[in-house]
This record gives structure tokens, sequence and C-alpha cells, in this order.
């Protein structure tokens, strides 16, 4: 650990202001300012393509991974700047977890040691409490029942919609202040997907969710409010309950509707 | 409907417009049979009035068949904003529409009874209001069915020049009675009719406030009137 970086202080408040990112020469976010309040479930909604995965990157310095991806703007996590160059992003990341569109665990790695993947590099935990940790993320992310019988075998031996869920869990297990969910339904049953929502709606209050969702109808269903983005820009950012009976915005309506063009 | 743009299932917006399109005719047989009961009663005549009672089965179908229809397109099309707007009001008016069919049935029956007594003189103020109240009804349906936000604001203007005509009514048929205590029992029928029709008003009003909420995405009512 390098004492010299400072570590986010906890709570979960996120402002962004004016983001600008893209991709070489391409701006796929066109400045998006955005207020999300701690403990609050905001669903992101839009077209394919739009920048919902690239504005989530943005919020936890994964955009930056890339190559030749760029941002500008500002976003603060408690009122902390997140792009201060002196705050070390593996621990911004360890508090503001991410469940992927497509599910990516360690492939070397069995499943129990998957969920303790983002702790045993920091963390010493003694056997036991590892377990409890495992079984408690495990079973948050609804996927306890199925491998708790197969522990040790690897990551990968699970079919899509578990290892879904084992990253639902992986990220669960560092108790992150925000977590950002990019589509994490897509590969589940219906079974697991409502699993996964009541989870969504237990952890609410507790900590931050962003989720981008395609289904409009789960984005009704978990979150208080809702963000519309369409080309990289921010159409309309309400309350959930307004944006799904009576949004202002004619493209929101349009695009909720069905009315692709 | 009022966006010119459409679904990019087209399936879907042929079951939105299958909606309006029953709901349009459910209006206009429960406008028709209120405008013939309220001419029935004017000129007693009981022959109408039976018909009347008879349509009513059919308004009374309808409104199943729309509340179904509303259901299974909720059901499988998951709506949102305007069409879920749009389903929910529709299944809200269908209830208004049916009891103006049955207020329609309630003045024939009145009608009926009517015609056993010898109760004339001119109800010039209760046709008046009769006339109002259909126009209310006819211009309520279209208005929602059109999403037409000024016609359904005309319609719950006229509501005032209702409540007029009803006090002017109420008030000559209490007088009438005091003098001629052989009328009470037809006078009180009359006096039903009034109300009735008076009730009538109501259901066109809310049709214009389920418009408004059509178009405005809110809810209007119990806003300016109480
Ligand atoms: N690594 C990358 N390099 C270059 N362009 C990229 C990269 N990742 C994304 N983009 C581009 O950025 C734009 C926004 O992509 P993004 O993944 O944010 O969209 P999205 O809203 O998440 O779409 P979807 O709903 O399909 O997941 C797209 O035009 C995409 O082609
Ligand atoms: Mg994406």
């Amino acid at each position: 650990m390098n004492v010299e970086q400072k570590e986010p202080a906890r709570g979960g408040a996120i402002e962004t202001r004016e983001i600008v990112a893209g991709f070489d020469t391409r701006e796929v976010l066109h400045g998006i300012s955005m207020q999300i309040q701690p403990g609050q479930v905001t669903a992101l909604i839009g077209p394919s393509g739009c920048g919902k995965s690239t504005f989530l990157r943005c919020l936890n310095r994964m955009h930056e991974l890339v190559p030749s991806a760029f941002i500008r703007g500002s976003v603060q996590l408690d009122g902390q700047e997140v792009y201060d160059p002196e705050l070390d992003p593996v621990f911004l990341r360890r508090r503001v977890g991410m469940v992927f569109q497509k599910p990516n665990p360690f492939p070397s790695m069995s499943i129990r040691d998957n969920v303790l993947a983002g702790l045993t590099l920091t963390n010493r935990l003694k056997a036991s409490e590892a377990d409890l940790l495992v079984e408690r993320a495990l079973n948050q992310a609804a996927l306890w029942d199925e491998v708790k019988d197969r522990l040790k075998s690897p990551g990968m031996s699970l079919s899509g919609g578990q290892q879904q869920r084992l990253c639902i869990a992986r990220s669960l297990a560092v108790d992150p202040d925000v977590l950002l969910m990019d589509e994490p339904c897509s590969a589940l049953d219906p079974i697991a997907t409502a699993r996964v929502e009541d989870l969504i709606q237990s952890l609410a209050g507790d900590y931050t969710i962003i989720i981008v969702t395609h289904n409009m109808q789960q984005a009704a269903r978990v979150s208080s409010r809702t963000a519309f983005l369409l080309s990289g820009e921010l159409v309309e950012f309400a309350e959930t309950n307004t944006i799904f009976t009576s949004p202002r915005d004619q493209r929101t309506e349009d695009y909720i509707t069905g009315k692709f063009g | 409907m009022p966006d010119l743009k459409s679904h990019t299932d087209k399936i879907f917006d042929k079951e939105l417009a299958e909606v309006s399109h029953r709901i349009e005719r459910m209006g206009t047989i429960a406008g028709d049979m209120l405008a013939a009961s309220v001419r029935a009663f004017n000129t007693r005549n009981t022959t109408l009035a039976r018909e009347i009672m008879d349509e009513d089965t059919q308004v009374n179908r309808l409104e199943k068949n729309i509340d179904q229809l509303c259901l299974e397109i909720i059901a499988k099309r998951q709506p949102m904003a305007s069409d879920l707007r749009f389903l929910v009001l529709v299944m809200k008016a269908v209830v208004d529409i049916e009891r103006i069919g049955d207020i329609a049935v309630n003045v024939s029956e009145r009608t009926m009874d009517l015609s056993r007594g010898a109760l004339t003189g001119s109800w010039e103020e209760l046709s008046e209001m009769g006339a109002i109240v259909l126009s209310m009804v006819r211009d309520g349906m279209r208005a929602f069915v059109e999403s037409d936000e000024v016609l359904a604001c005309e319609v719950l203007k006229r509501d005032a020049e209702v409540d007029r005509l009803f006090v002017k009514v109420f008030a000559d048929l209490i007088e009438l009675m005091g003098n001629r205590p052989d009328v009470i029992n037809l006078g009180i029928h009359v006096q039903s009719v009034a109300k009735w029709i008076e009730r009538a008003g109501d259901h066109a009003m809310n049709l214009a406030e389920y418009a408004i909420f059509r178009v405005k995405g809110h809810d209007g009512r119990h806003a300016g009137r109480s």
C-alpha cells in the first residue's frame, strides 16, 4: 500500500460536472452533469451506443485504462475529486465497484477465490472470516445455493448467468460505497433477475447504485431516479416515477414508448 | 392520437388504435342513449324509452370487452408514459361511459313512470340542461379520443351553466309541489330526472379531465372544482 496516496471518503454521493469523454478524436460524451445522492438507486437508460458504459467507466476511472481514451470535466465522490492525481485509482475502484455487461470472473481462480479476489490484495482474513464473507456475498448475489458444494471449482465452470452473479458477489465482498452495474441481468433468467433486483433494492440506502439497463420495467422497478442518455447527452434526469408515467422531453417519451424513428 | 410518430412495432400501434376505436364506439352508443332518453322524457315517448333500456346491454358488453383488451395489451406490452396513461385512462373512462348508459336507462324508467301520470307543463330549463350535458358527453368523448385539450377545457366550463339550470329546475319543482300536493309523486320523478342528467354532466367532466391527463401527463382532477 502506497502511504502517499489518499483514500476517498466514505458515503457515496457522486457529482459529475461537464464530463466530456471519448476515444482518440471521437467524442462520445458531450458534457454530462449529474448529481447522485448517496444511497440512491439511479437507472441509466438510452439506446445502444449512446455512451452509458463509457459514462459508468468514467465514474471509477476505468475509462482511462483504454489507451486511446480521453476525459475532461470533473467527478466528485463525497466532495472529493476522483481525478485528483494523488488519488489511487485502485482504492477508488474498491469504493466504486463495478459489475460489467459481460461476466468476467478471473479465469484461473476458484469460485471462492473469485469472491475474495478484491480483498486478498490488501486484507489478511482468517479462513473462518473468509468463509463467512464468501457465503454472505454469494447469498446476496443469489448464487449461494447453486455453488455451496463446489466452491473450489473454477469460476469459469459456471454458466453465463451464474458467472454474472459471481461477479456481483465479488464486487459486494469488498463492501463498496458505490456499485456500478452495467446491464447486470442481461444474461440472467427471470428468477435470478428477480433476485438481483431484490438485492439492488435491499442494498439501496446503504449503497449508491447506478444501473444501466435496457429493460424499462426493470429501471422502473428498482430505481428512484432515472437518467435518459441520447447520443452522449443527458436528455432528462428525474424521478423514475415521472420518467415512466409522464416524461418532460419528447425524446424520452419516444424512447420509452418504443418510437425509434 | 396526438403523437405523429408511430411505434417501431407497428402491431402495437394497431392495438392502441383498436382500443381507441372501441371506446369511441362505446361513447357514441352511450351518448345516443342519453340523447334518446332526454328526447323520450321531453315527449313522454314510452316506446323509445323501452328501446333505450335494451341498448344498455351493448354498453355493458363493450365495457368488459375494452377492459379485457387493455389488460391484455398491458400484460403483453408493458406500456410506458403516454401509452400507459392512455390505457389506464381508458379503463377509467369506460366506467364513466357505462354510468352514462345507466343514467339513460334511469331517465327512461322515470319517463315510463311519468307517462302513467298527468304532470305536464314545460320543463324548458330541463331540456336545456339535457342539451348542454349531451354536448358535454359528446365533446368530452371526442376530447379524450382525439387528445384535444382545448375542447376538454371547453367541456369543463359548461358545467357552471348546468349547475345554474339544475338549481332553477329544483326550485321550480319545489314551488310547484308546494302549490299542488296532487303532483308531488310525479314531481319527485321529474326531480330525479334532473338529478340524473346533472350527474351525467359530472361523468362528461371526468372524460374531459382524462383527456387533459392524457395530454398533459398529470391529474388535474379536484384542482379547480370542489
Ligand atoms: N474502447 C473503445 N474504443 C473506441 N470506441 C469505443 C470504445 N468503447 C466504446 N466506444 C464507442 O463509444 C460509444 C459509446 O459506447 P458505450 O459502450 O458507452 O455505449 P452504451 O450506451 O453502453 O451501449 P450498449 O447499450 O450497446 O452497451 C460507441 O459509439 C462505441 O463505439
Ligand atoms: Mg454498454
